[in-house]
């Protein structure tokens, strides 16, 4: 009886025991695990800067691109292996990347394309002063702005990579141009001014005297491209870039909804008033430059709002914003686009992975296609050779958008303050050379010949050459310059923004212990549910007139 | 040899500098056009509205360099637009695209040059337009269309213009050149006018007096208010009542800019001075004709000779008046006594004096102004005065609280000597219809129909209208009378 009773007990026991292993292991196997970025990360503010930035590579565990060789460097059957995905038709994929109809021109310079790049640089060399290291926008005009100082940067970039110069120059030229980019003086504390005097790198007004004007978020953006350019292709400059860019206060400049924000001062009242700043084309530009530092610009990046306009056959995108409404002209204009593909490749900032072939912002391919298109059309049914961006002209108005839509109208060539100056459209140097880099077709072969040897030896590369017959636009400027070299270094080396290939950086991990970095509102490292959407909008089948 | 040798030399020598020389000549206005930008070429200031309506903009320039701020407008059937540094484009189109004059200043100077297509225009130091039309040559002859029907005008063209041949180039459509009957050059004139008076304004420095009459603009010399009359705030009141405060204090200093510089007075001055001296003498002629006519029909003798009898009576003041005014100007020490006296209700003596001979000369002169010039009686004219400082007073305590109302018991605190033409009108009209009900009764030699010829006058300010009053009244036809 009394070992009845204890069986009975043991095995009540077992019974327990055992139903009790089985709820605790399957409570167990119920915990979610806290994955870092994720929705329940709770890892505290001091330690997210040690967060890797996720990119594609990262997340889907492919490899990584690399950054080619320099020109000098590279074995001469470099191109002979390189895949170019000839084979791949156009169109978007299920991500919504894009394959254009055309791919890059990819090889070694030539000897007229060496020469123009000697040229091109030699602009820089010509007109950089050596008190702060900034280089002039035009000329020996000795003032510049930070889109033009990216300029300068491209320019010294492709110098190097194109063996035009050696490390030494190169790495001199930038610490000096980072060191006083870094001493500036910012528009009310926050970010750089629009326009800096490169003699004394004080900040000026339009006038180049001594004043501020506001800072504006499309030259940012540019310059953030360039630091991300330059951080990711030589990381022994990373610490002076991040202490540059540390030193910025971004709170004003990208809002929680994404949208970009320049500054500019009220003349009545004298305060800083905040106005979105960009149109389609550069704002998305901008836009990326600054997801490239883990910024997350959402709204600038979309394309809406925007509408086409039909001109030889494409729809052409421009912005949807009413100029009389919102008083700031929504022109198109080849350069942004230029940009992106040379500089981003049409991909996304957190596209480190994808086929050169492969865009993986697909839309922006997909509208640069458009741009290129509309512009080879205009030239086989007028005859007119085009290539337009903006470009300054000499004398009166100085600038001038020669858009191929704006304010309502095709081909329309505008001063800023919206005069209809048709005598100052011409082919933009920059703009030829750079739908040559992007699109290898017959048209662009044109383009490049009314181009290569469009430069006075002493100052650089010509601004362009009028449409109509006046000859030459006798004006030297980093950007064109800088524009120049960047499509010539493409040839070479293709998309010039390389992969990061560190793991944190003190752009993230800086000021952790204090409330720096939300008041300045600096970025945490970004994870994949903060990424860029890949976006895609309706495909232009045939032609539409 | 040798002479032979220095003669090759010294002829190849001289061929090179003739050379050089012609190479060296450059188009002054593909050079102006050419110019780099530089900040001191600005010589505008785009606040400053050259017409009425027009804006100051504020340039979004993507590059590092450039005019900050430019001003655009419609004047005279043109859009305009202009920068500091003087480039304007004047263009019947809004976008300034079609048929555009162009304007280009040399840099850091006043001297502009207005042109479109082949023709140029610019200012003569006399400060009269010059035309300039390229491929003309002897013989060519000159036309002018409005559109419809053409005259030919005379080569005198080509030389600086006179009054008549600028106005008949303001008014004309298009500008032919004709050789042989074929037109060698042909165009359009549109914007002529306004890019003259373009001319004359930046070369008298922003300067409205030198603006053409009729120009929507207040009619007066630069003063420092004008700046910022272009800025949006100034136009973009939230009520009525502010645009017309805003248009008061920016009009009211240039009155007396106007008046502090004698020399600038314009012609509109002297053509309304005239037309009241015209009204003065039909009055005149009016009523002897009047009362000889009523003579003879019989009718209402009595109150038409007491009409001329009392106008020839206040006529008689007037002269006394005049007499005294001219003792009181040459007064050595005039000042203050006359702020002591009560300049209203003055006393009419059968001499029309007052004693008062220690008047302001400037309140003299602007006594004697009114009543010579403008023919108010000594009544009115002080009552003219008495408004002007009072409206002075209110702007000088406007925002102060101060008691800025007139009525009689107020007495002048300082000198009357800012007026300006319009007001005065306006204020004679007030006053004068004030007075046929009122002041009739105080003045009772004379009657209520003067006043309201007087009254009438003024208030269509259109000497034709008058001329025909006159007919209806006399029936014979009025010469208009000069003094």
């Amino acid at each position: 009886m009394f070992l009845f009773v204890l069986c009975l007990i043991g095995g009540a026991t077992y019974v327990v025991w055992l139903s009790a292993r089985q709820v605790f292991l399957a409570q167990e196997e119920e915990i979610i695990p806290i994955i870092a970025g994720g929705a329940l990360d709770d890892i505290p503010a001091l330690m997210r800067g040690n967060l890797p930035s996720a990119t594609v590579s990262l997340i889907s565990d492919v490899e990584q691109r690399s950054k080619p060789p320099r020109m000098c460097e590279m074995d001469k059957d470099y191109f002979n292996s390189l895949e170019r995905g000839l084979n791949v038709s156009s169109g978007y994929s299920n991500e919504n990347a894009y394959v254009r109809k055309y791919r890059s021109r990819r090889g070694f310079l030539n000897e007229r394309e060496l020469r123009a790049a000697r040229v091109a640089w030699h602009y820089f060399e010509t007109y950089t002063q050596p008190t702060t290291g900034l280089a002039n926008s035009v000329g020996n005009y000795p003032s510049t702005t930070l889109w033009d100082t990216a300029s300068y940067i491209a320019g010294a970039v492709a110098a190097f990579e194109l063996c035009l110069i050696e490390k030494t120059e190169f790495d001199s030229r930038i610490l000096q141009l980072l060191t006083t980019v870094k001493t500036l003086e910012l528009f009310r504390k926050e970010l750089p001014n629009k326009v800096y005097h490169t003699k004394t790198a004080a900040k000026v007004d339009y006038t180049n005297k001594p004043g501020e004007i506001g800072f504006s978020a499309l030259d940012i953006g540019r310059f953030l491209v360039w630091m991300r350019i330059l951080k990711n292709r030589y990381p022994h400059l990373g610490n002076t870039i991040d202490s540059v860019l540390l030193k910025w206060d971004f709170s004003n400049a990208v809002d929680s909804e994404g949208l970009l924000f320049g500054a500019y001062v009220d003349k009545e009242t004298g305060e800083t008033v905040y106005a979105q700043e960009g149109r389609l084309g550069y704002e998305e530009y901008a836009a990326k430059g600054f997801a490239l530092w883990g910024f997350r610009p959402i709204l600038a990046h979309r394309a809406e709002p925007f509408l086409t306009a039909s001109i030889y056959g494409v729809q052409v995108p421009y912005d949807g914003r009413d100029p009389r409404v919102f008083h700031s002209q929504n022109y198109v204009v080849t350069e942004s686009y230029l940009q992106d593909g040379l500089e981003l490749g049409f991909d996304l900032p957190h596209d480190d992975s994808s086929e050169e072939w492969v865009h993986s912002d697909g839309w922006r391919a997909e509208f640069a296609d458009r741009v290129y298109q509309v512009q080879e059309n205009r030239w086989r049914q007028t005859g007119f050779m085009t290539a337009r961006s903006e470009h300054n002209v000499k004398g009166p108005p100085y600038f001038t958008y020669d858009t191929i839509f704006s304010d309502g109208y095709p081909w329309n060539t505008v001063t800023p303050r919206g005069d209809y100056v048709p005598n100052h459209s011409a082919v933009s140097s920059k703009a030829a050379l750079g739908l040559w880099a992007l699109w290898e077709t017959d048209y662009t072969d044109v383009l490049y010949e009314a181009v290569i040897e469009l430069y006075d030896p002493e100052h650089g590369m010509f601004e362009g050459l009028y449409e109509r017959g006046q000859g030459r636009v006798e004006i030297f400027t980093a950007n064109n310059n800088g524009i120049i070299l960047t499509s010539l270094l493409h040839k070479v080396q293709g998309t010039i923004l390389t992969p990061y290939t560190g793991d944190t950086e003190v752009w993230y991990t800086a000021y952790r212990d204090q409330d720096i970095r939300v008041m300045r509102n600096y970025p945490d490292p970004p994870q994949k549910s903060e990424w860029l959407p890949a976006l895609r909008h309706s495909v232009q089948e045939k032609a539409d007139f | 040899m040798t002479y032979f040798t220095q003669f090759t030399r010294i002829a190849a020598m001289a061929v090179i500098c003739v050379a050089s020389a012609a190479s060296g000549q450059v188009n002054p206005a593909a050079s102006r056009n050419e110019e780099p930008f530089s900040p001191e070429n600005a010589i505008l200031d785009t606040s400053v509205a050259f017409a009425i309506g027009a804006r100051e903009g504020q340039q979004s320039l993507r590059g590092s360099f450039g005019w900050p701020s430019f001003q655009e407008g419609l004047v005279d059937g043109v859009y305009f637009r202009f920068d500091p540094d003087g480039y304007a484009r004047f263009s019947p189109t809004p976008r300034l695209d079609l048929d555009v004059f162009e304007v280009i200043c040399r840099p850091r100077t006043y001297s502009c040059l207005g042109r479109k297509d082949g023709l140029e225009i610019h200012l003569t130091e006399a400060g009269t337009l010059h035309l300039k039309i390229a491929e003309v040559g002897a013989g060519d002859m000159f036309f002018l269309s409005d559109g419809v029907s053409e005259i030919q005008v005379p080569e005198r063209i080509l030389q600086p213009l006179d009054i008549q041949l600028e106005l008949l180039l303001a008014s004309a459509v298009d500008l032919s050149v004709r050789r042989g009957g074929d037109d060698i050059v042909k165009t359009s004139l549109k914007g002529f006018h306004a890019v003259g008076s373009y001319l004359r304004w930046v070369a008298a420095r922003q300067d409205y007096s030198v603006l053409p009459r009729g120009w929507p603009v207040p009619n007066s010399s630069r003063n420092e208010d004008t700046v910022g009359l272009a800025q949006p705030p100034r136009w973009e009141a939230p009520t009525l009542y502010d645009q017309t405060f805003e248009s008061e204090i920016a009009t009211q200093p240039q009155i007396g800019t106007l008046f502090d510089q004698p020399d600038l007075e314009d012609t509109a001055v002297s053509e309304l001075r005239s037309e009241i001296n015209d009204l003065k003498k039909i009055l005149q002629e009016n009523l002897v004709d009047t009362t000889t006519r009523v003579d003879a029909t019989g009718r209402n003798v009595n109150s038409q000779s007491a009409s001329a009898l009392e106008l020839t009576n206040l006529l008689t003041v007037v002269e006394a008046l005049k007499d005294q005014v001219d003792d009181l100007s040459k007064t050595e020490n005039p000042v203050g006594v006359l702020l002591q006296e009560p300049l209203v209700e003055p006393e009419l003596s059968s001499s029309g004096a007052r004693e008062n001979t220690g008047a302001p000369t400037r309140a003299a002169q602007n006594l004697q102004y009114l009543m010579e010039e403008l023919g108010l009686d000594i009544n009115t004219a002080v009552t003219v005065m008495q408004m002007s400082e009072g409206r002075q007073a209110r702007q000088s305590g406007m925002g102060l609280g101060l008691d800025t109302s007139i009525n009689g018991s107020t007495r002048p605190t300082g000198v009357a000597n800012e007026l300006f033409e319009g007001d005065i009108i306006d204020q004679i009209l007030q006053e004068l219809e004030a007075e046929i009900t009122v002041d009739s009764l105080e003045v009772p030699m004379v009657d209520m129909h003067e006043y309201q010829l007087l009254s009438d006058y003024f208030e269509s300010a259109a000497l034709p209208a008058l001329r025909a009053f006159s007919e209806a009244v006399t029936g014979n036809a009025v010469t208009p009378a000069t003094q």
